[in-house]
């Protein structure tokens, strides 16, 4: 505490040095911020779309299957061995989930009873490669009307979450050499405007850690302060866009973000800011102190 | 004990900074070395703190040998072989207190011991009231007895000065040179480096003559003339 208090003191002699080196980190760690909340998210929605009916087959308005029919239908698919989930979606229930999600439009539900509405069967397969071939067992069956698949979406969704995924580890390791850079050439500079003091030390009997440790914790604490800062800034804008996010996710049940992921997320910036700041402030102490 | 054993110090524009020079101090001891300038005193001083190495012969002080040394040893050397500066070398932004406490603060003394030590070391050189001091308001003789504060803070085996009355006026000079003698007195080795004849045989010590590098006499306890000695280097 000692040190960090003597640190604190010492840092306060080169303000603008420090606004310098707290910015460029707290930018690198809002980038880290913002794109973890977003694979976090996509991650989310990604499984929200395989976990939901990837292939809906509907059958004629009005018209519900027979135990035995779906009973043999089930059999079919199952046979193959890449069934995950099935579900029949009698035209009651779906007359119920139709009431439940308009009950706030009068009109819509009294122009709509199960007679017009079709039943249906909604199923997962365990790959999206396999939803292939339980579509055409669902399309020869009798009744059938329509069927619905929901292989390309999925997918496509996947392929975009993977391209954020690599251009925000670019973005992200760029941004993060970069501030290790600034937090380098700002020690530098204290080291060369303190050259005096670092030789009377020297004459005094310092050893090698006594006269590195103040720049080394400069540089943790420009990483903890640019990390901290960061990480406030991501949560209030969360929580400031959470009403409208909401509206547009609808049903994916993804907001609010747990506490114990922003708390992770803390706790992960923190650590990765004091390394970035310990590293930076080795690098230039090593570069710079050499006897 | 010190022991300079046949020690050459050559530098690489062919400058021979000290040429074969031998000597012994036993501890406890008070020594001047006097020559004028170019004749090797800063080299010596130097080369005891192991600031440079000698290109050959051996320095030993106590059980450690200079030339073998690892250099994280440096640091435990120059806590036990503590040094004056004649341009003091005082940080400017610190205050009278804080430049001696620094020398504490460098071997992890605790804040309780730091106020206790540096109190009784400023005592000593009679600049207790001026703790909170800074460098710019004090003259050239308080300086340097807070160089010499900062020295024996630590209770150092042994303490160098290098030409330490050089910036002082002669009543300034003559009081550093007592307060050395009183350091002496509690035990301490001292050894200074001057080019002020007539304080050195003020005080009828020890005194090793430098001339080109050469110890040119070594007088036990007896008076030094300066001979007409021409200040020159020699190279090989």
């Amino acid at each position: 505490m000692k040190a960090v208090t003597k640190t604190v003191k010492r840092m306060r002699r080169s303000p603008f040095q420090n606004l310098a080196a707290v910015m460029i980190t707290t930018l690198t760690f809002l980038v880290i911020s913002v794109f973890s909340l977003v694979s976090f998210g996509s991650i989310k929605i990604l499984k929200y779309f395989e976990s939901a009916p990837q292939v809906i087959a509907f059958f004629k308005p009005g018209e519900d299957l027979t135990d035995v029919q779906i009973t043999n239908i089930k059999a079919q698919l199952e046979k193959t061995g890449k069934l995950n989930d099935f579900r029949y979606v009698s035209t009651r229930e779906a007359e119920a989930i139709y009431k439940e999600k308009n009950k706030d439009n009068p009109l819509l539900l009294e122009l709509v009873d199960y007679n017009i509405l079709p039943a249906s069967i909604e199923i997962s397969g365990n790959e999206l490669s396999d939803l292939v071939e339980l579509k055409g067992i669902l399309e020869v069956q009798e009744g059938v009307d329509d069927v619905v698949f929901y292989e390309d979406v999925v997918s496509s969704l996947a392929n975009w979450i993977n391209s954020i995924k690599s251009i925000g580890v670019g973005i992200i390791s760029y941004l993060t050499i970069e501030s290790m850079l600034v937090i380098l050439v700002i020690i530098g500079l204290q080291i060369a405007s303190r050259k005096e003091e670092i030789e009377i030390q020297r004459l005094l009997g310092a050893t090698s850690w006594f006269i590195k440790k103040p720049f080394v914790m400069t540089g943790v604490l420009y990483g903890v302060a640019g990390s901290f800062i960061a990480w406030g800034i991501s949560y209030l804008m969360l929580l400031y866009s959470t009403p409208f996010l909401a509206g547009w996710l609808q049903d994916i049940p993804l907001l609010p973000v747990p506490w114990w992921f922003m708390l992770a997320l803390l706790g992960g910036e923190l650590l990765l800011g004091t390394l970035i700041g310990a590293l930076g402030g080795l690098i230039a102490t090593n570069r710079f102190l050499k006897e | 004990m010190i022991v300079f054993q046949s020690v050459t110090k050559n530098f690489p524009d062919g400058t021979v900074a000290v040429d074969e020079i031998s000597f012994q101090i036993e501890k406890g001891e008070f020594v001047f070395f006097i020559g004028p300038s170019g004749a090797g005193k800063t080299t010596v001083m130097r080369l005891l703190r192991r600031e440079i190495l000698p290109s050959s012969g051996s320095i030993l002080i106590e059980d450690m040998d200079l030339k073998e040394m690892a250099q994280d040893e440096v640091p435990i050397l120059r806590r036990k072989v503590s040094m004056c500066f004649q341009d003091f070398k005082l940080l400017s932004e610190r205050t009278v207190f804080e430049n001696v406490a620094l020398a504490l603060e460098i071997v992890g003394e605790k804040e309780e011991v730091i106020e206790n030590k540096v109190g009784e070391a400023l005592q000593n050189v009679g600049l207790n009231k001026k703790g909170n001091f800074f460098p710019i308001q004090l003259s050239g003789g308080e300086l340097q007895r807070v160089g010499i504060a900062r020295a024996i803070v630590n209770k150092p085996e042994v303490l160098i000065a290098d030409e330490p009355t050089g910036n002082l006026d002669p009543k300034s000079a003559l009081e550093i040179n007592k307060l050395f003698k009183e350091i002496n007195l509690s035990g301490t080795t001292v050894l200074v480096a001057t080019h002020n004849v007539e304080m050195v045989n003020k005080f009828k010590e020890r005194v090793i003559a430098l001339d080109n590098g050469r110890v040119v006499s070594d007088e036990k306890q007896g008076e030094y003339k300066m001979n007409k000695i021409k200040p020159k280097r020699h190279k090989k």
